[in-house]
């Protein structure tokens, strides 16, 4: 390929990925997949391109929150958001400049360091891969697809019918109400239920999912698959949780699917 | 929260068109050829007050005398110490009811703590209504793959107990009178089917044994050695045992109680070990599983096949 027609690199990678994706659209491939995962990836019928990532340094700030109510940290669930989603589009852009059809095996980080108060990095990362037909998988968006399986998951929903079209997530930040003294007295040597603390930590867990289904349908995505649901504090507290929901959006290409008949099997594993 | 715990958020996400699934995707491929279309990620929560003395504990009520006790208050002290009346600080005699240190514990108690057992079965008994109300409104079947677990949320004194599961339709069949739920998917779930059985429920039992150490066994935990030279260094700590058996048995009676006619299947037992004070110990012990109803006569299966799995 020569200079003339290599696409630009995007404004927001940095000089180096150029350099390297240049290289990679040369031939040689780089991938962390496992060998199983190679051989199952290439059985599925796709080529691995390169490791691609996307990264961003977000300074995620504070915002108020009431001592005795439960709510959504609005600011803060959106800079949880943005900060994955520009890592993730970074990643999207390198795969791109290598002509891939999708990236797999993604996975999101979150690093703090030492020298940043309140910032964090977000980091994207995975192989990207390309159809040995030639046919093209991008998504409805025209961009490469992304999904957070492993090759292994890869070949097996392939053989379902299903593509996979986006790596979706949704979040919501969450602060939990003190419980005042009174309150705490009154339920002193009892093992009761308390309406408020469940209703507040299910209606978080229900954004975070339906925040993740409204991307999927943006896909026009049939079905979200492997959806994790994952809490963490983060740096905040043990009363500011993060819900965070994951999965990758398929769509359902045709319902004339064989799958292997299962078979009983004695696996020489010990 | 009213009679239908579920939220209008879960309403709206399960109008919405796409489907969800927590399966693992080798699970989602052998739910689709069982002739299972996943629905939607299904969850049910319940956030409760938690204590270990409540309600029904030795300290308000005299339930506590009327529970399950091993026949420990029967021990005799290997030492020859009775009960202590009075302790004076002079000398440490070997008759009488006097001069023994005030920490031998000459009594002791395995109890199981029923009230532990009954607080939790709330939390799971609601964290399961809602979530097969979720289904419910999901217009599923039944739910699979159904993973629960209950954790200290912010501190010890509050526990959130926690179900989630994925919702299915079966293929071609109208809807059944109630929704069933299995802890199984994929594979194990496959096998129970083709061997003829059929999930109705996820079932758990907890058993939380409370143990006051009695002299001998303190001896034991301390380090093995009595300085009276009586417990020997190398040998059963019978109390812990009995608490270990204890509540296993118990559990698994609280479970079989509830089963009729049908069966446990891929039950597992979690325990867990917690110091509250010298000498004071609570050994808990969580089974699951799921109940089984055997619904036809297994076919033959086919002979297995050697296989090396590249995994």
């Amino acid at each position: 390929m020569t200079d003339a027609e290599e696409p630009a690199t995007p404004a927001d990678l940095p000089k180096d990925a150029g350099h390297r994706l240049k290289e990679l659209r040369s031939g040689l491939f780089t991938s962390d997949l496992s060998v199983n995962e190679f051989l199952l990836v290439k059985e599925a019928g796709f080529h691995p391109l390169g490791f691609v990532m996307g990264s961003s340094i977000y300074h995620t700030g504070l915002q108020s929150r009431k001592w005795s109510q439960s709510q959504e940290l609005t600011k803060l669930t959106e800079a949880m958001y943005n900060a994955r989603e520009l890592a993730m589009t970074r990643m999207e852009e390198e795969a791109d400049q290598l002509g891939a059809d999708g990236v797999v095996g993604v996975r999101l980080d979150v690093n703090y360091y030492e020298w940043g108060n309140d910032a964090a990095e977000f980091i994207a990362m995975g192989t990207a891969v390309r159809a040995e037909s030639g046919l093209s998988y991008r998504n409805k968006l025209g961009k490469p697809f992304t999904s957070d399986l492993s090759g292994q998951d890869f070949w097996t929903i392939m053989q379902t019918g299903h593509v996979p079209q986006g790596l979706v997530m949704g979040t919501c930040v969450y602060h939990i109400a003190h419980r005042g003294i009174g309150q705490t007295l009154g339920s002193i040597g009892q093992n009761v239920e308390l309406p408020n603390f469940t209703q507040a930590l299910y209606e978080a867990r229900e954004l975070a999912m339906t925040r993740m289904q409204d991307e999927a349908e943006e896909l026009d995505a049939t079905g979200i698959v492997g959806v994790r649901l994952e809490e963490k504090s983060h740096m905040w507290g043990s009363h500011t949780i993060e819900f965070l929901s994951l999965g990758t959006a398929v769509i359902k290409t045709t319902d004339d699917v064989v799958l292997p008949k299962p078979t009983t099997i004695i696996s020489l594993d010990s | 929260m009213s009679a239908t715990d579920i939220l209008s958020e879960a309403t709206t996400r399960l109008g919405e068109g796409t489907f969800t699934s927590g399966l693992t995707i080798p699970e989602f491929a052998a739910c689709l050829h069982m002739g299972l279309r996943p629905v939607a990620l299904v969850q049910g929560y319940c956030v409760m007050k938690w204590a270990w003395y409540a309600s029904g504990s030795q300290y308000s009520s005299s339930s506590f005398w009327s529970g399950n006790r091993s026949n420990l208050s029967s021990y005799t002290c290997p030492h020859g110490f009775g009960y202590r009346s009075s302790y004076t600080s002079s000398g440490y005699g070997r008759s009488g009811y006097q001069g023994v240190e005030p920490d031998h514990r000459t009594w002791g108690s395995n109890v199981d703590q029923r009230w532990v057992n009954d607080a939790w079965m709330v939390g799971y008994n609601a964290a399961l209504k809602r979530m097969i109300e979720e289904a419910q409104g999901a217009g599923a079947h039944g739910v699979i793959g159904v993973v629960d677990s209950s954790s200290h949320l912010i501190d010890g004194a509050i526990r959130e107990f926690h179900m989630y599961g994925t919702a299915v339709v079966v293929e071609g069949e109208p809807p059944p009178p109630q929704i069933w739920t299995s802890y199984l998917a994929g594979e194990r779930l496959a096998k129970l089917v083709e061997a003829g059985f059929f999930p109705v429920s996820v079932v758990a039992g907890l058993a939380s044994i409370r143990i006051w150490s009695v002299c001998a066994t303190e001896i034991h935990l301390e380090g093995g050695y009595d300085p009276y030279g009586t417990v020997q260094p190398t040998s059963e700590i019978q109390q812990i045992s009995d608490a270990e058996m204890q509540a296993r048995q118990v559990a698994r009676d609280r479970i079989k109680s509830g089963l009729g006619a049908d069966g446990l299947h891929g039950a597992s037992f979690e325990t867990d070990w917690e110091e509250v004070g010298k000498g004071d110990f609570v050994r808990s012990c969580t089974l699951r599983g799921t109940r089984v109803r055997s619904v036809s006569d297994a076919p033959a299966l086919p002979p297995p096949v050697p296989t090396v799995v590249l995994r």
